[in-house]
């Protein structure tokens, strides 16, 4: 049976080389080995397509705490979420309807939890408070030493039934034991006592940041803390305010360690009008979140901040107004450095096409109504595909903004005759061009006067084989020396042909008159 | 609530196409809170509140763009103050010391007020505290704006 069926989402085909492959559709692997795909199980797949889908909201276990009485551990994740591991069985659940399990739940203070999640989404908490949750750490330190269990890995976790985040987040509302510090109806109620909190918490980041050694390398740990949560770095130490790495894994991460240095080197650099070096550390890691997200400067904080709420280094800095300092600073900087203009003339995303794109702006007109038929002429195969003007505008809406100083009813006369000559064929368009050329009087006065100037050998072709961008230079440069009036070529029949040809039968018409 | 726009009025300067979707979200939000104003049953000043604290926010933002983050042009910003996107004289007073944080300007008028005193609002939080000498504090939102305390200490 196992001959015939392939795993889920695998599909067999033929490649174009007669050898039969298969192919994943979900994670868009391919391979001619059948031995991999059982490999691919349920549950890479889904990790895969989780990674896919939202690598940056990832979820990672923070911290656990063993409920003493039962076989399960209690394990919070980064997003504020929490859920249930046997340790017996390596499994993990959302949800369990265990009463052991919800006596012990029931032992805790609901400030606790409520403590517990907002520090696994890296909330900083008031001293105070961290000496109170150190108990339970210990006890789960213990409890790691002697069983060394790991906390879970992905594969794991997605072995407990996977619900969609929006379950999850309202499971946690309706849930009454951890309510999450952002429900509305807590905040509701004891308004003022959060504010005098908040003030507190301040004061005890304060102390906190002092006590931090600020080297660079220091800084570094603490941001792994950020990502690496689920290594083998334990969160006791960070209460204790001494940050230690597990020997065994120090190594491999040392190289992630230069890099994320390099990182954060880098961006204090770019902010680096701000205070230099007292506690930058969560001020860098502030900036470098700012970085990495495509936040619009021109935009207010109050908008920008929703799209990087959810990450954990956005609650490094404990209050809005620094925060929004921050971002304008970051704001400043950013527009300085030219944030409009990449966005302008990069139409694409990677660099490679920005540097094209420059080459062409070099060979591009300077005249508006020229660069409109560059462009004509780049979308050719578009234009004849859309034979009424109106589509065109819905498919290139840009075409009314970008040439400035062309107004739209030209842009639309110019496109029909355009669209005109391009259904004719080739020879058609080439004897309109040479008649055209031909009937210009200011065309002969100027190559008369210019003709000095003109080097034919340099404009020699190979009878328009050339490819288009060198084509294109020495058309323009032929144009520039030979005067070329605006008349002639704002107007449609000049651009009817390919550089290319133009090139070669400008050549031509040049020489009989010469 | 800019001035309406037509055929002979003048083109906006460079740049502005880059603030004109923020500029477009609070036009929205204006008019959602009009409507709402309108229809509102309940209490006869709360439903301005909104439409005072959007007028802020867009003045602020104007402000921020050119005086914080040099985003913007003088030409641009002169503009915006001009076809009234932004409330100039709001963001005069928050040149000002002691004003920085100003939620509207009707809360700094003393003709209206009773006593000939500012709005409520403008009291630091710090002194309300020393007032109400450990009880809780009643003011919670003034009565013109909705503000939950503007002064600059706060």
């Amino acid at each position: 049976m196992r001959y015939n069926r392939l795993p889920e989402n695998w599909s067999r085909h033929i490649s174009p080389t007669g050898l039969v492959y298969y192919y994943n559709k979900v994670t868009k692997e391919s391979t001619y080995d059948k031995t991999r795909l059982s490999v691919s199980d349920a549950a890479r797949v889904s990790a895969n397509s989780n990674k896919e889908s939202d690598s940056k909201h990832e979820m990672k276990v923070i911290f656990k705490i063993p409920l003493p009485n039962s076989i399960y551990d209690i394990c919070f994740t980064n997003n504020g979420s929490h859920f249930y591991y046997e340790r017996t069985s390596n499994r993990s659940f959302w949800r369990l309807d265990d009463e052991v399990v919800q006596d012990e739940i029931d032992r805790f203070d609901k400030n606790t939890l409520i403590w517990l999640t907002a520090k696994a989404r890296g909330l900083k908490l008031d001293e105070n408070i961290e000496n109170q949750l150190k108990p339970l750490f210990r006890s789960s330190h213990e409890e790691k030493e002697e069983n060394k269990i790991e906390t879970l890995t992905e594969d794991q976790l997605s072995e407990s039934p996977q619900l969609s985040e929006q379950q999850k987040e309202g499971e946690i509302r309706s849930s009454t034991l951890v309510g999450g510090y952002s429900s509305s109806d807590e905040e509701d109620s004891d308004n003022d006592e959060k504010d005098d909190e908040f003030e507190v918490t301040k004061n005890g980041s304060k102390v906190e940041e002092q006590n931090l050694p600020t080297s660079l390398g220091d800084i570094s740990l603490e941001a792994k803390i950020g990502h690496l949560g689920d290594e083998n770095l334990s969160l006791i130490d960070k209460n204790k305010g001494v940050i230690s790495l597990n020997l065994s894994d120090s190594e491999s991460s040392e190289e992630e360690n230069a890099l994320d240095l390099a990182e954060l080197d880098s961006d204090e650099d770019e902010g680096g009008d701000q205070e230099g070096h007292s506690s930058t550390s969560p001020k860098i890691k502030f900036i470098a979140l700012l970085n990495s997200f495509d936040l619009n400067p021109y935009n207010m904080w109050e908008i920008e901040s929703m799209k990087i709420i959810n990450e954990p280094e956005f609650f490094e800095i404990d209050n809005n107004k620094e925060r929004k300092e921050i971002f304008d600073t970051w704001c400043k900087v950013t527009i300085a450095n030219g944030y409009g203009e990449n966005r302008k003339s990069g139409h694409g995303t990677n660099t490679n096409d920005n540097g094209s794109d420059n080459d062409d702006d070099k060979i591009e007109y300077d005249k508006s109504i020229m660069r409109f038929f560059a462009y004509l002429e780049k979308k050719k195969g578009l234009s004849q595909a859309l034979p009424l003007f109106k589509d065109f505008l819905d498919d290139n809406e840009e075409v009314l903004t970008e040439f400035e100083g062309v107004t739209a009813r030209e842009i639309e006369i110019k496109y029909k005759e355009y669209l005109m000559y391009s259904k004719k064929s080739e020879e058609d368009n080439i004897r309109i061009f040479t008649n055209f050329i031909k009937g210009a009087k200011i065309f002969r006065r100027n190559v008369i006067k210019n003709k000095n100037e003109i080097n034919f050998e340099h404009f020699q072709t190979n009878n328009g084989n050339e490819d288009d961008a060198s084509s294109k230079k020495l058309l323009k440069e032929l144009e520039h020396k030979i005067e070329i009036s605006e008349s002639l070529i704002s107007n449609t029949k000049y651009h009817i042909i390919s550089p290319a040809l133009k090139l070669k039968l400008l050549v031509d018409l040049i020489k009989q008159i010469v | 609530m800019p001035k309406i726009k037509s055929s002979r009025s003048r083109a906006p300067p460079d740049g502005f196409s880059k603030i004109e979707p923020t500029l477009k979200k609070f036009d929205e939000k204006l008019k959602d809170a009009q409507t709402k104003a309108l229809n509102k049953t309940a209490g006869k000043t709360e439903g301005l509140w909104e439409i005072f604290q959007i007028n802020h926010a867009k003045s602020r933002y104007i402000y921020e763009l050119y005086y914080k983050k040099n985003a913007i042009s003088k030409e641009l910003y002169n503009y915006l103050l001009k076809s009234r996107y932004g409330d100039g004289n709001l963001i005069a007073k928050w040149k000002k010391q002691g004003y920085e944080n100003l939620c509207c300007l009707k809360c700094i008028q003393t003709i209206e007020n009773n006593n000939g005193g500012t709005c409520i609002c403008r009291v630091p939080r710090s002194k309300l505290e020393e007032k109400a000498e450990g009880s809780k504090i009643k003011f919670s939102q003034c009565v013109n704006c909705g503000c939950r305390g503007c002064a600059s200490t706060d």
